[in-house]
């Protein structure tokens, strides 16, 4: 900032309280604690995880899928990005898709990067709908049983760990 | 008509002409129709609704009589089915969301009925994956759902037949460019009851399937109507 005669009316050079050069670091010191700290704070996606479940499968096949509702109770934008389980080589978020109608109408999936859950807003996996896809399955948990899966989301990468149940049907 | 209280006042004359030069009566005439239109259409449809839950064909239409594999490697015909409920849906075993929900909902409405109307109900899963789902893989897959079901499968030929003449439609996606045995199937989801007399009656979208208890009260009233 250059020095005028027109900041002479900016209130702390009349008041004389910090030279200006003083205010420029402050005002650097500041910026810098703004931006260091903003992210680390947005860092903890502000939801609630509930009811969620994974699909018991025959020993047959490979993939299965895993269910849940997510709550945004923050502010911001939320996304659900993947996650990972010791059960399995890869979950992942996938959408169900229609396309033509009535009886043609043909269900399909398609693998997707994220699922935005809006401020206020939930996000609710469902069987039929929506889902996280479970593929590789090393071993074919038995209806009842628990297993440790841990959801990404962002802003932040963050991760959040749940112990969750098997089952064959939406749990009541 | 001396009604004025103030002398000379004109009596205003009538000026409405014979009744059905009136508005209001043709207003209240077209809506009347309109109304009466309304009630015939939509009484005809409940008519043939008859409280089911499916979306009920009218008339029912003859199904089309199959000739596929089941998951023993045996012939497979519907007509063996005559005298039954048939609960017919297509799908393929690589599928980890929409057929186990279908499946798992259909076992549960079998589940539900009496011991005495299983016997007379048969769920039939097709796998239009004509590739991958061999009799073997059915087997591994079908029966985990409810020991009652059958999964039937075909050469690809009398496959995409079938699925033609129950209306039904899919598509194989590309495979992945790590394994050629890695794909999805696109498929139509809708489950066809067919009644005792081997007629289509009954539609369902799959979303409908969770409905346990109202889908257990088609079946009931299908069985005691076609007694």
């Amino acid at each position: 900032m250059q020095s005028t005669g027109r900041s002479r009316s900016i209130p702390y050079r009349r008041l004389g309280i910090i030279s200006e050069e003083r205010m420029l670091k402050a005002v650097a010191v500041f910026g810098m604690l703004w931006f260091g700290v903003c992210p680390l704070l947005a860092d903890e996606p502000n939801i609630r995880v509930d009811g969620a479940w994974m699909r018991a499968v025959p020993p047959s096949m490979s993939d299965t899928a895993i269910y849940l509702t997510i709550a945004n109770l923050g502010k911001d934008k939320v996304a659900l990005t993947g996650g990972k389980t010791p059960i399995a080589d890869s979950v992942e978020p996938m959408i169900t898709t229609k396309s033509g109608e009535g009886a043609k109408q043909e269900l399909g999936m398609a693998s997707v990067d994220s699922l935005e859950i809006p401020p206020g807003g939930k996000l609710v996996l469902e069987p039929g709908g929506n889902h996280l896809m479970v593929m590789g399955l090393k071993k074919h948990p038995a209806e009842g049983e628990k297993v440790d899966l841990t959801i990404t989301l962002e802003p932040g990468n963050h991760e959040i760990r749940l112990e969750i149940p098997v089952s064959r049907k939406p749990l009541s | 008509m001396s009604t004025s209280i103030l002398p000379n006042q004109k009596v205003q004359p009538n000026e409405r002409g014979p009744f059905w030069s009136n508005w209001r009566i043709w207003a209240a005439a077209v809506a009347l129709l309109f109304a009466l239109g309304i009630s015939i259409l939509f009484g005809s449809k409940q008519a043939a609704q008859r409280g089911y839950f499916g979306q009920r064909l009218f008339p029912p239409k003859e199904a089309f009589d199959f000739n596929l594999i089941n998951q023993d490697a045996q012939p497979f015909q519907l007509h063996q089915l005559r005298g039954k409920v048939v609960l017919f849906l297509f799908g393929f075993t690589h599928c980890p969301n929409v057929c186990p929900t279908s499946l798992t909902n259909l076992a549960a409405v079998y589940q539900k009925l009496e011991p005495e109307q299983r016997k007379q109900v048969q769920i039939l899963f097709l796998s239009v994956d004509a590739q991958r789902d061999t009799p073997v893989a059915l087997k591994n897959y079908v029966p985990w759902f409810d020991p009652s079901i059958i999964g039937l499968s075909g050469s690809k030929e009398v496959i995409d037949r079938t699925v033609q003449e129950y209306g039904g439609s899919y598509e194989i996606m590309p495979a992945s460019s790590k394994d050629p045995n890695e794909y999805g199937v696109n498929h139509s989801a809708y489950i066809y009851l067919i009644n005792p007399a081997g007629q289509l009656e009954l539609l369902y979208d799959n979303d409908k399937l969770v409905n346990t208890d109202r889908m257990v009260g088609d079946i009931r009233k299908i069985l005691t109507e076609k007694k």
